[in-house]
């Protein structure tokens, strides 16, 4: 797949390097990720989001859809994730950790976005005891990276199939 | 019979209430008394006032008891105790509870106690005249300057003449102690003022049970407050997401949706009905919100305006209280911070959990508005 | 009585009275005059809210037993029969929305319990005219509470009551000890080194008579011995009156602790003689009834009333119900001759069962019984093998597993064990002060007599407290807890736990 070699060579570029931008793109479809740090394994991510103007015209039933089968998808990341809101209006879907993964030192969990316009987006946050919730980077291997991706477009594939 | 039984009865009715004020902050935490709600009075489970003694435990004890049943069988249900003989160990334990009736008034007072709350100033002309003292009863005692003369000699006559002292020949009639009466006084009930309480939540899907809950608790104290403050308060409760309804109380506590937040529907909601039902010439306005703060990004502009044109003008007080999520919190707390700064109608408050309830309670009725 | 209006009795019911006080006295039942008063259920759960005084003085225990007892009223879950207040004379309530059967049964009840008060032995010391000290104690407490206020009397009250079991229920029939005034202040209870053991001797001939380091000497002997004395001399079961004599105590506590030790003296009978005062009570309103007191429509009324009394809920031992089938047990045996060695040996049951000397002797027994029995005495001597199987009583106890209670046994002498056990000392553990003095610090120890049974500890530690507000130095009981020896210890500030380990007291003992 175009989408996923090209990001992954993109990654091996920048390993050892902090605070980069990563964006490939195959036609409409634009993956920007925003990168604190990257290893020759991993990436510690801060934005992940697979962009495609292809999702602009779509309902808000079918994103809602979509938004369940792109959850039971992603399931390495080792917290269930599930939709939680869904915003009429503005036709998004907001999925999360659910529950959070909790510890000694706060709780976190993954946000995902699924728009219309449009795009899908992933975020992690944190939030310690007493403090402001806040995004933080999660390091995620290029393999899982390289998934992700993969299920991203596989979403729109199927958004656009309906 | 000197069966003063009223007086050993308010003893106890005070030796419990204090024990419940010992208490206080820990029921005004857990909410358990709200489900034992009756119309005008709570009713509180304590444990039993129990004078201790040296007296058999549980452990090795036992009696004897009576009927069939083979070896093994159980006797009456764990934690109760059979009767037995009255001997070792059937003695009731200190575990027994007691339920009291506390009346939602008296609830209200210990809570202005324990938190020091300033007694609401209700806005308005109406206020200013509240509790006049008018003198339209009598009574037997009080001082001699009160004494009302002409039905103390009414009083005189009737017995001198039942009793047979009063000679028509010799009109004299002499007043006794018994035969005096006095002017007294009655508090006027203080002019209705019109109070309207308006609780807005947000039932988003990220608001779980346990928020709800706290909403609930925190509801309750403040009914409580305000109800004693004003007489007749009227309730009125919106829910939303990212669209808002007016619902009663129990569609209020007890429904989820899926929807996105957007508070702005509920504020728009909320200034609505102030506008149709409330005048705000006539009515002391609470506003009363409570959010897990996960607004959707863009609309907080749109929320900050009506706050801002509608409803903080209207209002005596508006308090936001964002419950924390199993998500944390959001940050429109942060967002109206930032906007309005120290406004005086505002009261901002995070509620971390259950045992935040106490000090949000405190800020918001702190404010004595 | 001028504090008790009595509620008079209507015609009908005087003339109730009479015919049943007739029958009474012809069965030969002896009591002191005897005055009913018709009251109201609420004047009646009032008075018995007070232990059955009206004139009781205030506490707000009162007040709690009220509430409890008139919402169980209310609510149709209890209701009090009757109440009977043993002085001379007795006074008696009827409430006045019963029946004319209730009020005839609850008369000839009244009258079982007149008798037993006046004539059992255990009742002998007790108080006949309780009904006005108490009101005597209510109006020196009401007086007490306007000069030093209603709270902190009320609280001293509440240490005192923690503390009102511990009385010794033998004393008003043994002499333990030379009785102790605390006004004495005679040269035994003069300080240790004060005692002079000087002879009379004209000053120049003093260090010849009343050498000084003899004297000396004497005085450090004297000293030690006053020392080693324990005190009390002998472990003492009446803790009250031990505070009453050596607790640092204010006039008016002193005052409060005698009255709370003289009520727990006059109560103290009714609780020993539990089971054989209602027992004997409903024997005589049942043989009243159905001999005398029914008329043929009374009957299908009575039985329902009856045994409505006498019901036993599935488990509970009712002290009625127990109470007078053994005086029934007992007048049957005796009446048949069945008692005694001959009977005692025999093995064979249908011969037993079938015992018949025609002795006759069984009214003469059971009133021998009632004058000179108490419960413990009672169920020792005539609870048997064939009674405790017919009545299916059996033998409970609590099973940590399970945390329930649960059937352990019904043979016959572990029944019995368990039933002794829990009469012995009306149910309450014993307790003595075994010293005063201990460590020689003034502190107070209590020795509680353990035999198998454990204190609640909780509850343990909370009287503590009390006993240290009277004793106001460091306070001890020392009995078993988890099967070892241990000492509960409360210093004013905070408690303490030990387990008794001995050598610690050598140490002292050094």
């Amino acid at each position: 797949m175009k989408l996923r070699d090209e990001f992954l060579r993109e990654l091996q570029a920048i390993v050892g390097q902090t605070n980069r931008r990563v964006t490939v793109a195959d036609g409409p479809r634009i993956l920007r990720c925003e990168v604190d740090q990257g290893t020759a394994l991993a990436a510690a991510v801060y934005e992940f989001i697979l962009e495609s103007k292809e999702l602009a015209q779509v309902d808000t039933a079918i994103l809602q859809q979509s938004s369940q089968s792109l959850c039971n998808r992603v399931n390495y990341l080792l917290e269930p994730i599930s939709p939680i809101e869904t915003d009429i209006d503005g036709c998004v879907v907001q999925m999360r950790s659910n529950p959070p993964q909790q510890n000694e030192s706060g709780k976190y969990y993954y946000e995902l976005f699924l728009r219309r316009g449009g795009s899908i987006a992933l975020y992690r946050y944190e939030k310690q005891p007493g403090a402001i919730r806040s995004r933080v980077p999660v390091t995620l291997t290029h393999e899982v990276l390289g998934r992700l991706c993969e299920d991203f477009n596989a979403t729109i594939e199927e958004i656009l199939a309906s | 019979m000197v069966l003063d039984i009223e007086r050993d009865q308010r003893r106890f009715k005070q030796i419990v209430r204090g024990r419940i004020r010992e208490n206080l902050r820990k029921y005004i935490t857990h909410g358990e008394m709200i489900g034992r709600r009756g119309k005008d009075a709570v009713s509180i489970p304590l444990p039993q006032l129990d004078i201790p003694r040296f007296r058999f435990g549980k452990n090795g004890s036992g009696g004897v008891g009576q009927g069939d049943g083979e070896v093994g069988d159980p006797v009456g249900k764990p934690g109760d105790d059979p009767a037995g003989s009255g001997g070792a160990g059937s003695e009731p334990g200190s575990g027994h509870l007691i339920e009291v009736e506390v009346n939602l008034d008296e609830l209200a007072e210990m809570l202005g106690d324990e938190l020091e709350l300033p007694h609401v100033e209700p806005k308005g002309t109406a206020s200013i005249s509240a509790e006049k003292a008018k003198y339209n009863s009598v009574r037997q005692t009080g001082p001699e300057s009160l004494r009302h003369f002409k039905r103390t000699y009414l009083n005189a006559l009737r017995r001198q003449i039942s009793t047979g002292n009063y000679l028509p020949d010799d009109p004299r009639v002499v007043p006794i102690k018994s035969d005096k009466q006095y002017r007294s006084w009655n508090d006027v009930p203080r002019p209705e003022v019109n109070a309207v309480v308006i609780y807005l939540m947000d039932v988003s899907g990220s608001m779980t049970d346990d928020q709800k809950q706290i909403v609930r608790t925190e509801a309750f104290w403040i009914d409580a407050w305000l109800g004693k403050q004003y007489k007749g308060i009227e309730k009125r409760y919106i829910i939303h997401d990212a669209v808002a309804k007016e619902v009663d109380e129990h569609t209020f506590y007890h429904t989820r949706e899926s929807g996105g937040t957007r508070i702005s529907s509920a504020y728009k909601v909320c200034a609505q009905l102030i506008d149709s039902t409330f005048p705000v010439s006539d009515w002391n306005i609470y506003c009363f919100q409570f959010s897990d703060g996960d607004n959707w990004g863009d609309d907080n502009r749109q929320a900050f305006e009506l706050l801002n044109e509608k409803l903080l003008p209207a209002a005596n007080l508006f308090c936001y209280g964002q419950v924390e999520s199993p998500y944390g919190s959001g940050d429109f707390i942060e967002a109206l911070r930032k906007q309005f700064g120290e406004n005086d109608k505002l009261a901002l408050s995070e509620i971390a959990d259950k045992e935040g309830i106490y000090d949000s309670i405190k800020l918001f009725l702190g404010k004595g508005k | 009585m001028a504090a008790v209006e009595p509620g008079k009795l209507t015609p009908e019911l005087a003339a109730i009275q009479v015919e049943i006080e007739g029958y009474a006295r012809g069965y030969g039942l002896d009591f002191f005059p005897t005055i009913f008063e018709l009251i109201d259920a609420d004047q009646l759960n009032e008075i018995a809210a007070r232990g059955g005084f009206p004139t009781r003085y205030p506490h707000w225990r009162f007040g709690m037993e009220y509430e409890q007892l008139s919402k169980g009223y209310h609510y149709g879950l209890q209701k009090i029969y009757e109440m009977v207040i043993n002085n001379n004379p007795c006074y008696a309530y009827l409430m006045r929305s019963n029946g004319l059967i209730d009020q005839k049964m609850v008369m000839a009840h009244v009258y079982g319990h007149c008798d037993f008060f006046k004539n059992n032995q255990w009742f002998a010391h007790t108080n006949r005219k309780m009904m006005d000290d108490v009101a005597n104690h209510g109006t020196r407490i009401r007086r007490i509470m306007d000069v030093v206020g209603v709270e902190d009397v009320e609280n001293y009250i509440d240490a005192c009551l923690s503390l009102e079991d511990l009385i010794d229920v033998h004393s008003p029939f043994i002499k333990r000890r030379k009785v102790a005034d605390r006004f004495d202040f005679s040269a035994e209870r003069q300080p240790p080194g004060s005692r002079s053991q000087r002879f009379d001797a004209k000053s120049y001939m003093q260090p010849f008579i009343n050498p000084v380091d003899k004297l000396r000497a004497q005085q450090d002997r004297l000293k030690e011995e006053d020392e080693s004395r324990p005190f009390p001399e002998n472990p003492e079961r009446d803790v009250l009156l031990f505070l009453l004599e050596h607790a640092p105590l204010k006039t008016w506590q002193a005052d409060i602790l005698a009255i709370i030790r003289d009520e727990a003296y006059y109560f103290a009978p009714q609780a020993q003689t539990k089971i054989m005062n209602e027992g004997w009570a409903s024997y005589w309103h049942s043989t009243i009834m159905i001999n005398q007191g029914l008329t043929a429509a009374d009957v299908v009324n009575y039985c329902d009333h009856h045994s409505g009394t006498m019901a036993s809920a599935p488990t509970q031992l009712n002290p009625y119900k127990v109470g007078i089938e053994l005086f029934r047990n007992i007048e049957d045996r005796w009446n048949r001759g069945a008692f005694g060695r001959e009977y005692d040996d025999c093995d064979d049951h249908d011969r037993r069962k079938n015992w018949n000397t025609h002795a006759g002797l069984g009214r003469e027994k059971i009133f021998e019984v009632r004058r000179i029995h108490n419960d413990l005495t009672f169920i020792d001597e005539f609870l048997t093998l064939d009674f405790v199987r017919e009545h299916k009583l059996f033998r409970f106890g609590y099973n940590p597993t399970s945390e329930a209670y649960e059937i352990e046994s019904r043979e016959f002498p572990r029944v019995k064990q368990q039933l002794l056990e829990s009469l012995t000392n009306r149910g309450r553990p014993i307790i003595a002060v075994v010293d005063g003095n201990y460590k020689n610090r003034g502190e107070l120890f209590l020795q509680h007599q353990y035999s198998g049974v454990e204190l609640q500890l909780e509850q343990a530690r909370d009287t503590l407290e009390n006993l240290h507000r009277l004793w106001n130095r460091p306070v001890h009981i020392a009995t078993v807890l988890e099967d070892e020896e241990a000492v509960i210890s409360f210093d004013g500030s905070e408690h303490q736990l030990q387990s008794a380990d001995p050598a610690d007291d050598s140490e002292d003992a050094a």
